[in-house]
């Protein structure tokens, strides 16, 4: 059997399939937790997690202390507007600051691509990644493909289209990680300038780069759209938010071109208007509700499997 | 760690008569067979709730709802052990409040397990009751536990382990007890030096085991390991206390008329 033996989740790259397959499994058993009346098991009790966010979030913030709370942990969270950051303290003081008041797990995300591994170097603390710059966003990877596992049972042959800033997301470096690693094919699609150079090479066994929605859309078995990061049209990476919609945005015309059965999904939060269209996100072939309830299902796996339990000592007797 | 089988417990025919009686004793003690839910603790409490609740649907023509509980989450050790355990999905779909429900699990030991399942099921409401019944009671709980409904009592060692094999699960019914050797080693050469003892004096053993048993578990919800190990002149003596009883309790009766 498959076990689960990390200290940290800092992404999906360096995850096997078994150990993927395992969160997804134990994910699923999570999720009823949340339809009971007390929505509360004893799991993690006596386990302490702070929340770091460096970065401004509402629903990997609220999806992560909703799940720390439904195993009955203790949470402290942090936020970059009201700590001593402002003062000028280093993330390294921070968070040794923090370790020094006896916290288990440490949820963080942060600007710079990288931030978690080299906290990981020298925390005690168990290090779980909401997202760091450009890098990985493993937990919300991992959500997108509990959904569309509930939906498909597997994913083998699966073919999924991610569109938009594949340069800056970090959500789709993750999904190409882990959708590669479990047999689905992916396709990445954006403006020329939102396409990293070599991208093609990413993932396991590699993915296809389309820049022609249509044709990107055409045989996909789902459509996970990014969000276009508004701040990011300063940069000039595209000439106005009229033009990436009329070129990149997914309207039901161009919905048109993909198989009836494909599904649309939006990790969020979503620009009406910009990279998907008002009938899309309401239309019915979305799944980006589903996403969020299966977001608190997957966050509740990652940490019972990270900080449920101890790292030596014997099975007892039932 | 090595597990050898040492003994028969149950033959398939045995298990199937057994999960037949505990149905019985079920309806039996619960009059009001409409409020009734089984619920069966994973892994192998499930397919035996389900079976339970066939049976009663065939003699009582009603349906009973089946559940399943997962209890790893409300482990006491959960913090203790380094493998993280298997979460499997809980079930229970009808609303608990107020219906009586019986816990199922195969076999009874430490009472760890039924403590952790009386603590997951009380977040899912408040039942009117909650009934135990187990296949096998072998006895050593750590916990002030006690089974409503037994199919069989079954004293063992520390170093021995009950295995309940189930169609549903295992592939074939039925129950073995076996030696449990921490040392592997020590166990093959245990196993080799004892193999022309064969099968027969292994099912004579459990046959010897029957008997001694016969008793107890002929009681309906004869649910006290204990019993045996008073032996039967205890088993006398109480059954007399009981008889003085009842006879007080009549004369009581009488005077006050």
């Amino acid at each position: 059997m498959v076990q689960f033996n990390r200290k940290n989740l800092l992404g999906l790259e360096e995850l096997t399939a078994e150990e993927i397959e395992l969160i997804l499994d134990t994910a699923d058993s999570f999720k009823e937790i949340s339809e009971r009346p007390i929505k509360k098991v004893p799991a993690l009790r006596g386990v302490t997690i702070a929340n770091l966010f460096y970065e401004p979030s509402t629903r990997t913030r609220m999806s992560f202390e909703l799940a720390e709370k439904r195993l009955s942990a203790d949470t402290v969270n942090f936020s970059k507007a009201t700590s001593a950051v402002v003062k000028g303290e280093s993330l390294r003081d921070t968070a040794e600051n923090i370790q020094a008041m006896k916290v288990d797990v440490v949820v963080m995300r942060h600007s710079s691509s990288g931030a978690h591994r080299f906290l990981s170097e020298f925390l005690d603390a168990s290090i779980v990644n909401a997202g760091d710059g450009q890098h990985e966003h493993p937990t919300q990877a991992l959500l997108d493909m509990m959904t569309l596992r509930q939906r498909w049972g597997g994913f083998e042959g699966k073919r999924v289209t991610i569109i938009g800033d594949i340069m800056h997301s970090r959500v789709a470096r993750s999904n190409i990680w882990g959708l590669t690693k479990m047999g689905a094919e992916v396709t990445v699609c954006g403006p020329t300038t939102m396409m990293p150079p070599m991208i093609e090479q990413l993932g396991e066994g590699g993915i296809t780069v389309e820049y022609d929605i249509r044709r990107a859309i055409a045989e996909a078995d789902a459509i996970n759209i990014l969000r276009i990061q508004l701040e990011r049209q300063k940069s000039r990476l595209f000439p106005s938010l009229q033009e990436y919609f009329d070129v990149y945005g997914v309207t039901l015309d161009v919905l048109e071109a993909a198989p009836r059965e494909g599904i649309v999904m939006h990790p969020g939060p979503m620009n009406r208007g910009v990279e998907i269209a008002q009938e899309v996100a309401d239309g019915d072939r979305a799944v980006i509700l589903e996403q969020v309830t299966n977001g608190v299902a997957v966050r509740m796996a990652v940490l019972f499997l990270i900080a449920g339990g101890k790292t030596e000592g014997d099975e007892p007797a039932s | 760690m090595l597990i050898r089988q040492k003994a028969v417990v149950m033959d398939e025919l045995h298990l199937r008569r057994t999960i037949m009686r505990i149905a019985h004793e079920i309806v039996e003690r619960n009059k009001e067979v409409e409020v009734l839910i089984l619920v069966g603790i994973r892994k192998r409490g499930v397919p035996l709730a389900e079976r339970i609740a066939r049976t009663i649907e065939e003699f009582e023509s009603v349906s009973i709802p089946v559940g399943a509980l997962d209890i790893t989450l409300y482990r006491d050790d959960l913090q203790m052990v380094s493998q993280r355990p298997v979460v499997g999905k809980t079930e229970i779909k009808e609303d608990i409040h107020d219906r009586i429900v019986v816990l199922v699990d195969d076999v009874l030991f430490t009472g760890r397990t039924v403590r952790a399942a009386l603590d997951e099921l009380i977040d899912f409401g408040r039942p009117r009751a909650i009934q135990l019944a187990v296949l096998i009671d072998r006895g050593h709980r750590e916990f002030p536990i006690r089974a409503d409904f037994v199919g069989k009592n079954v004293p063992t060692s520390n170093t021995e382990t009950i295995e309940v094999l189930l169609e549903e699960t295992d592939g074939r019914d039925g129950v073995i007890l076996c030696d449990v050797y921490e040392d592997e080693e020590r166990g093959k050469a245990r196993g080799e030096g004892g193999r022309d003892v064969g099968e027969r004096r292994a099912v004579r053993r459990s046959q010897r085991c029957v008997r001694r048993k016969g008793r107890a578990t002929a009681k309906p919800g004869g649910g006290k390991s204990m019993v045996e190990e008073k032996g039967p002149g205890k088993l006398k003596e109480k059954g007399k206390r009981k008889k003085e009883k009842m006879s007080k309790r009549k004369g009581k009766a009488k005077g006050r008329r």
